[in-house]
Order: structure tokens, then C-alpha cells, then sequence
């Protein structure tokens, strides 16, 4: 018995709600779902600070993938290059919790250059679970300021991460790789 | 990705957990979802970094030395994981036998009168907790299955079960609930059920409705006393059907992934002893067509099998 098990046992429905309402299909969510519990089953648990926070990241990057061979099929495609470089150059592949590990270390390392003030409302949120009006009483600032930190820090990250998976290679070049591969 | 997605698709995610209980910036949030798949890519990538924060924000607090850390965080993982098993699979029962009033034991139904008079009928193993006021009658279904005969009074009769509201109008009906399935039957008179904030639905006498996921469906009502030792299924469905399982030995059921909901089997299966109950689950198992995960330590993990 896998100790991800008493993990998806807590987890799962939550995971699978919310990947239902982002992606608008169900049986896709449901995919993910299961996609993402035969994925981790045979994972490392020891060295996972937070298993449900690596749950549910695992679960969005899957959901990411399906939906993106989706929104490629269901297109018209003029481009057959940035097809190729839709599916290939950002599928997560059955490492995934690999991926998922060097995401949430790209970020360890990312939040330690974030100012104090940002890092202690992204804590208080995310971390700390409060509301922004609550983030903004506790640090004795404006809501308004809480949500500019909030989108700064979340913009960072992302924009850190979305570099980071493509390698920071010119498109040009992944879809010579691409191409190389086929 | 273009910036404008990424920064709505931030708001939205700031916006969307603050106001939980806003309808209008829910729908909203929900018609943009739908307007463009870029803007579900957006809010997925969105997502993958305010979740990977959490996760990664251990460099917050002052390092340790590092054999230290790697030490601690191998104990602090492994007492970590196993309070995560323990609360989540067994949390839950427990909250719930603090809070009830009254409770039955698993394999034993239980008849009691309340205090205005009214009869109640606690499947095995359930829970209720009783809230009489000067204004009304509330009672709570906090696992299992009841019947009630409601003794007239000038008071409604409330009974709650999450999310949804059961409210007689002079009768005696039976509520049956399960994971994500919720049964409502009426031997007579009226009631009113309200779920969430749908609007309120009203079931006759002699009529049944059964709110499966998103699924709803009605038959006629009827009324099974339940027999000594045996597990009756009238048309239940797979999660139904285990959960009275579960019922008869006081067991868990964990589901790894949705329980099938396209079948529902009638049976009667004896439960006389721990043989006839393991015989009984693997049918159900058969006839569903489930993986039994792990059975024991009062817990059975299922899996709807591929």
C-alpha cells in the first residue's frame, strides 16, 4: 500500500472539483485525476515537504497538458510548428513529479529574492490561509497594496516557471528538436 | 501565453478565493473560464505557482544545518504523513461522534421517540445530532440513513443533511445519505427539499428522489424495513450500496477516483458473519466492477477498475 494513498484518499475529490470547473469537462478532470494518482503512487513520499501541495501540483500540470493537446486538436491549426511546439516542448511526459519538483525549487529559490514585504503577504495567503483584507490588517496595510504584492509575486513566478520549462530556448530551436525527434 | 491572461488570470485567482461565497464574481469567473482555453491555460499556470508557494517556503524561517534539516524533515515527513492518514480517514467519523446526539452502532438499527413526540428510526451506524428550539425542530444527518414519523406540532420539522434542507409538511419520510449521493422518500404527506442554493423541490407521498452527482432521478417510494443480518439494495448505486455496506461492520469506504454511477443493482446479501460480509463485498465489487485497494484496519479503499 502506497503512502500516497491516505493522500488522494483526503484529497482527491477536491483535486477533482477543481480541475473540473478550470478545464470545463468533467470526464477530463477525471482523467487527470486518475492520471495523476497512477503517477505518484510509486513516487517518493519521504521527501515531499507537503504531499497534497505536490498532489495538487502534479494534478494541474496534467490538467495543463490534456488541455492544451486538447485546445491543439480542436484548433484549425495554420501553424503545424507551434502544434508541434504546443505538444511537445511543454508535455510534462511520465516524469511529471520530476517536473514538479524542480517547479516548487525554482520557487524556493525565487521566493528568497522576493522583497520581505511580498514574501510575508504570500505567506499570510497562501501559507497562512487568510484573506487579503485579513493579510492587510495583520501587516497594517491597505487591501489594495495586498493584491498588487499578491499579483507581483504570482506574475513572477509564473512568468519564472513558464521560462524555466522551456528551457529558455528560442521556439525556433524546440521545434528543430521537435523535428530531430520525429 | 500573453501578459493580459496571465495578469487576469491573477486576479481572477485572488479574486475567486477571497469572494467564495460572491455568486456574481463566481459566475463571472466562470463565463471567463469558458471564453477562451487560453484563459484556462492562464489560470492553470496561475495556479501552479500559488500552489507551488506553499510547498516551497520553508527558506522563510532561518535554516538549519543541513545533516539537521535533511534529519528533521525525514521525522517531521514521516509524523507528518502519518497524521495526514490518520485525521483524514478517520477525522471525519470522529467529528462526527463528537457532534451527534444520537448514534447507532454498526449492524444494529435503532428505534427511539423524540421529545415531541415524534418516532425515528436510525439505520445501523449512523448519527444524527438533535436541535430542538421554541421555533423549530432541527435535526442534523451526519452519516447513515433515518426514518422519521413526525408527531404533529406547531413547530416545522427540519432535517439537514450539508448542504441540503429536508422540511416536512406533516409526514413520514426517510432520508438516506452516502458520498455524493443523497435519497429523499415520502410515505406521506409532503416535503420540501432545498439543496444548496438550487431551487426548493417538493416530494409527494409514495415518490422517491435520488440527487446522484449532478444527476437526479425519481421513482416511487418504497419502504424497506431492514432485515436482521441481511444487506437490502433497492436500485443502489455503487456508492450507496457500499456505504450500507460499511454500515453492517462500522468500516470506512475511502473511493480513489469518482464510484461508478452508471449501474445500480438490487440484492439481498446475508451479513451473519465476517465470512458472509467478505462474500458480500467482493460481489459488490464484481457487479460494479471495483478494485478493492485495501480492505482491513476498518478502512476499504476502492477503485472503479479500468
Amino acid at each position: 500500500m502506497s503512502a500516497w494513498t491516505a493522500v488522494f484518499a483526503a484529497h482527491a475529490t477536491e483535486l477533482r472539483a477543481v480541475l473540473a470547473r478550470v478545464l470545463g469537462d468533467v470526464s477530463l478532470a477525471e482523467d487527470c485525476v486518475q492520471d495523476t494518482v497512477m503517477r505518484l503512487l510509486d513516487a517518493d513520499f519521504s521527501s515531499v515537504r507537503d504531499p497534497k501541495a505536490f498532489l495538487f501540483q502534479v494534478g494541474y500540470n496534467l490538467a495543463r497538458d490534456a488541455l492544451r493537446r486538447r485546445h491543439v486538436r480542436g484548433s484549425v491549426v495554420d501553424d503545424a510548428d507551434a502544434a508541434i511546439d504546443a505538444v511537445v516542448s511543454n508535455d510534462a511526459g511520465p516524469e511529471v513529479h520530476l517536473l514538479v519538483r524542480e517547479q516548487l525549487a525554482i520557487v524556493s529559490r525565487a521566493l528568497a529574492q522576493l522583497p520581505d514585504q511580498r514574501r510575508r503577504v504570500l505567506w499570510l495567503v497562501r501559507v497562512e490561509g487568510l484573506s487579503l483584507k485579513e493579510t492587510a490588517a495583520t501587516l497594517g496595510i491597505t487591501a489594495k497594496t495586498v493584491e498588487n504584492h499578491m499579483t507581483q509575486a504570482l506574475r513572477q513566478l509564473t512568468e519564472l516557471m513558464t521560462l524555466t520549462e522551456s528551457g529558455g530556448i528560442a521556439p525556433r530551436t524546440r521545434r528543430a528538436q521537435a523535428r530531430d525527434i520525429q | 501565453m500573453n501578459d493580459g491572461v496571465r495578469q487576469q488570470a491573477v486576479q481572477w485567482l485572488m479574486q475567486v478565493r477571497d469572494q467564495p461565497e460572491d455568486v456574481g464574481v463566481q459566475q463571472a469567473f466562470d463565463l471567463w473560464l469558458a471564453a477562451d482555453d487560453r484563459h484556462r491555460l492562464g489560470y492553470l499556470d496561475a495556479l501552479i505557482a500559488f500552489n507551488a508557494a506553499a510547498d516551497a517556503h520553508a527558506p522563510m524561517h532561518a535554516p538549519m544545518r543541513p545533516g539537521v534539516a535533511r534529519r528533521h524533515r525525514l521525522w517531521l515527513g514521516a509524523a507528518f504523513g502519518v497524521l495526514l492518514a490518520v485525521v483524514g480517514l478517520y477525522g471525519p467519523r470522529w467529528f462526527e461522534q463528537v457532534r451527534a446526539d444520537e448514534t447507532s452502532a454498526p449492524g444494529v438499527a435503532r428505534e427511539l421517540v423524540l421529545a415531541d413526540g415524534s418516532q425515528l428510526r436510525l439505520a445501523p451506524d449512523s448519527a444524527i445530532a438533535i436541535d430542538f428550539s421554541a421555533s423549530e425542530r432541527d435535526i442534523e444527518l451526519l452519516r447513515g440513513a433515518v426514518t422519521i414519523d413526525v408527531a404533529a406540532d406547531s413547530r416545522p420539522l427540519i432535517l439537514r443533511h450539508h448542504q441540503t434542507t429536508v422540511r416536512d409538511i406533516g409526514t413520514r419520510f426517510a432520508v438516506q445519505a452516502a458520498p455524493d449521493v443523497l435519497r429523499v422518500g415520502v410515505v406521506s404527506g409532503v416535503v420540501e427539499v432545498t439543496r444548496a442554493d438550487r431551487a426548493a423541490v417538493r416530494i409527494p407521498a409514495g415518490a422517491q428522489i435520488e440527487w446522484h452527482g449532478a444527476a437526479v432521478e425519481q421513482r416511487p417510494w418504497q419502504e424497506h424495513r431492514d432485515v436482521a443480518d441481511m444487506l437490502l439494495l433497492d436500485h443502489a448505486p455503487a456508492a450507496l450500496a457500499l456505504a450500507q455496506w460499511a454500515a453492517f461492520e462500522g468500516s470506512r469506504v475511502q473511493w480513489i477516483g469518482a464510484p461508478p454511477s452508471d449501474i445500480s443493482l438490487d440484492a439481498a446479501l446475508p451479513m451473519r458473519s465476517a465470512e458472509e460480509r467478505h462474500a458480500a463485498l467482493a460481489t459488490l465489487a464484481r457487479e460494479f466492477g471495483l478494485d478493492v485497494l485495501l480492505d482491513g484496519a476498518g478502512l476499504v479503499v476502492l477503485r472503479a477498475a479500468r
